[in-house]
């Protein structure tokens, strides 16, 4: 009996200390956390016979009617400079009409930011889509894994080019040159066709404009909300730089600025990838 | 004949009681003595390994189980308690309390009768220093972790305690502090060399008291835990110093005496020989102070890269070269040198064991200098971050004693080598002066004695040199 006893006793002992160890090991690189999976937003991109001309406005009425799918945004926090706040959500909607495709996004704002100066920058809102076949899609930075096209609408430049109101006498020479027009040889000066800037990144620090611009957008301000419209052919011009939008699934992720906050550059919210369902 | 004295200043013979002073010799016959000192040690190595298990990757140097047990605790023992208090930190240890506490069925006081537990007899084999030779030797292939992995440290010591444990419930009293416990292995190899020592005081009165109660215990405490004979024993290298043999005393005739260091490296007795088991430990401790000094405090990387396992190549290197200078080719080197001895000595019928045993002592200054050496390029450097894990013991952004943000402010670390060397000096003196002697114990004859001295004079400089080189550069 007594013999019993010691043998049961060390045989707990030694397995206590066994368990001990063995989470001791599992946690010896930080206590594990569970974390849920959020399930990826979809936007559905329905066909809509539909034809939303920008110059006369953003088809407001029309994109009301539309359901909207809300999508979380956070600090972009993968490269410094961070951002000092963050914008809570963007609110999308989409559809196609076999010829072009739209995208409506709109997000609170409690200040209207078009201009730009030495410390004051323009609200903006940009949705990025991987290229390529192989997209890998564990960073949202852009073109950090892979190529990515981007579409960025800024307020200043919208107002320039709707309604040519510019911004180049408030601003300081390392913004926009202020005696542009009178060089030779202009360099720094962009003449805009539009108020989207259509872009292309293959990495960190790589973001470039294209030759060849192919987005338009329009954007408006009422009441704290941004509203902003882009609009592309459905079919892209080069597969090689332009986003592909055949049926099915297509990743996507968005970007918002808020310039009263600072936002410029890597200062913005993001949000996750988020699935498009083309139809 | 004039009394022998240690460098020609302190005579060999002279004691000073401790005990004779009435507060410390209450406070050693009382029962919560030392028993609040292991009680404080408990709390304090429950948040040694509760720090150790939560503190998962953190940096060593930020954690409190790491920074207490292997830049506090060790600098303690191999700075203060050993050299000058013998085994004090086995009297204070808490490691084998729980099994204490299972064998007496009580936490204080004293159980008459038999013990609980197996209480089995250790193996006769197995009684010597083996088992903590190798042990120890082991122990040390994963210092590389220990200092860096507070989950490392936490398996050490949990495992430590685990084993006091169960060896506790098998085999009778503290077989396990004398017999396995790595830490107890090195500690009674340089408490030769203390400064103090617990012995009887009067062998009269201890012969006419026939019932040998330190031995056999009586109602005010236990017969000698490490199962020694307290009324004969001569050598510290085998006292725990538990103080159970001074409660249980009823002719107060156990004392606590300072006294020159090193004098029981001269004894040399039937029942307490010089053994090669003992001697091999000299040679572990050198070897692997020699290596962590290299490793640790040496400028080269790739030794560290070794140690650390970045690759499983260069680790097996390390625990191989490792294993083989300590085990292997440093006693190699010191055997060749007794042969030395032996042949310089002129006297072909000393055995060569008994030569390369005895000599061997004579590393127990020479490696306890080495060690402290060792500690002060522990404590001056890292010593501050103390002041940070004591007030913030478990990362979780506590500031109990407001040290939590003390800057890492290293110590005199201009003049370490110096010191380190300084110290080295000493305790090769101290070698020297206990080697020679030893010297004239092997060999029967002074001039047989002098000549064979000359070879390990040769080997114990070298040795110094070597350390010196390492210190100052």
């Amino acid at each position: 009996m007594k013999k019993i006893f010691i043998i049961s006793l060390i045989v707990i002992a030694v397995l206590s200390f066994s368990l001990l160890v063995y989470k001791g090991v599992k946690q010896a690189r930080g206590i594990p956390t569970v974390v849920k999976e959020k399930k990826m937003p979809i936007v559905e991109v329905p066909f809509v016979n539909n034809h939303i001309d920008l110059s006369s406005g953003i088809g407001r009425q029309f994109w009301d009617m539309r359901p909207a799918t809300k999508i979380e945004l956070i600090y972009q926090l993968m490269v410094i400079p961070w951002p000092k706040a963050s914008v809570p959500y963007v609110k999308v909607k989409s559809f196609h009409n076999k010829e072009d495709i739209y995208f409506y996004l709109e997000w609170p704002d409690d200040t209207q930011d078009s201009g730009a100066d030495i410390k004051n920058f323009s609200d903006a809102g940009a949705v990025m889509f991987p290229l390529g076949k192989k997209v890998v899609t564990q960073s949202l930075m852009m073109g950090f894994l892979g190529k990515a096209n981007i579409w960025h609408w800024k307020a200043n430049q919208d107002r320039e080019y709707w309604l040519g109101k510019s911004t180049e006498a408030k601003v300081y020479v390392d913004f926009y040159y202020p005696f542009e027009e009178q060089e030779l040889f202009a360099v720094s000066k962009e003449k805009f066709d539009s108020a989207v800037n259509d872009l292309v990144a293959i990495r960190v620090g790589t973001i470039t404009r294209k030759p060849i611009q192919n987005i338009k957008g329009r954007g408006t301000y009422n009441k704290g909300i941004w509203r902003v419209v882009f609009k592309r052919t459905l079919k892209a011009e080069d597969a090689e730089v332009d986003a592909e939008f055949a049926f099915g699934k297509k990743l996507c992720a968005f970007a918002i600025w808020n310039g009263s906050k600072g936002d410029r550059g890597g200062r913005k919210s993001i949000s996750n990838w988020v699935d498009l369902r083309i139809r | 004949m004039g009394k022998d004295k240690l460098f020609g200043l302190i005579d060999l013979d002279w004691r000073f009681e401790l005990t004779k002073f009435k507060l410390i010799r209450v406070l050693f016959k009382s029962r919560w003595f030392p028993l609040l000192l292991i009680l404080f040690n408990l709390f304090i190595f429950v948040v040694i390994l509760l720090s150790a298990f939560l503190g998962g990757y953190s940096a060593g140097n930020y954690n409190f189980g790491i920074m207490l047990v292997w830049i506090l605790w060790w600098v303690l023992l191999m700075l203060v308690l050993v050299p000058v208090f013998s085994r004090t930190w086995c009297m204070m240890c808490p490691f084998p309390i729980f099994g204490d506490w299972f064998q007496r069925r009580r936490l204080f006081g004293v159980t008459q009768g038999k013990l609980a537990g197996l209480n089995l007899k250790w193996p006769k084999f197995l009684k010597n220093m083996w088992i903590m030779n190798i042990g120890f030797l082991i122990t040390t292939f994963f210092s590389g972790f220990f200092t860096v992995r507070p989950l490392a440290t936490f398996i050490l010591l949990g495992g430590i305690i685990l084993l006091a444990f169960v060896l506790g419930l098998i085999f009778e009293k503290r077989s396990f502090c004398l017999y396995v416990c790595p830490v107890s292995g090195f500690q009674g190899l340089y408490s030769q060399f203390a400064a103090s020592e617990i012995r009887r005081k009067d062998p009269e009165i201890c012969r006419k008291h026939t019932l040998k109660t330190c031995y056999l215990g009586n109602e005010k405490g236990y017969g000698c835990p490490w199962l020694l004979l307290p009324f004969s024993f001569e050598k510290n290298t085998y006292c725990g110093m538990c103080l159970e043999c001074f409660k249980t005393c009823p002719h107060d005739n156990m004392g606590f005496f300072l006294r020159p260091p090193g004098v029981d490296i001269l004894q040399d007795t039937k029942r307490e020989p010089r053994r090669i088991d003992e001697a091999y430990k000299a040679f572990i401790m050198l070897g692997i102070a020699l290596m962590f000094y290299s490793v640790f405090q040496g400028p080269w990387g790739v030794l560290k890269d070794m140690v650390r396992a970045t690759t499983m190549k260069g680790y097996l290197t390390y625990i191989s070269a490792h294993a083989l200078f300590s085990l292997v080719i440093l006693p190699g080197i010191f055997l060749l040198f007794s042969w030395l001895s032996r042949i310089f000595s002129g006297n072909k019928d000393v055995p060569l064991k008994k030569i390369f045993v005895s000599f061997s002592y004579t590393l127990i200054p020479l490696g306890l200098g080495v060690w402290i050496g060792f500690s002060f390029g522990i404590i001056l450097p890292n010593g501050s971050y103390i002041l940070h894990i004591i007030s913030d013991p478990f990362a979780w952004g506590w500031n109990v004693l407001g040290t939590a943000n003390f800057p890492w402010t290293p110590v005199f670390t201009g003049l370490l080598g110096y010191l380190q060397g300084a110290t080295l000096i000493v305790f090769y003196l101290f070698s020297l002066a206990l080697g020679f002697r030893i010297s004239k114990q092997i060999y029967p004859e002074k001039s047989q004695a002098q000549r064979g001295w000359i070879p390990i004079l040769v080997f114990l400089t070298l040795i110094t040199l070597i350390f010196l080189w390492l210190f100052i550069g």
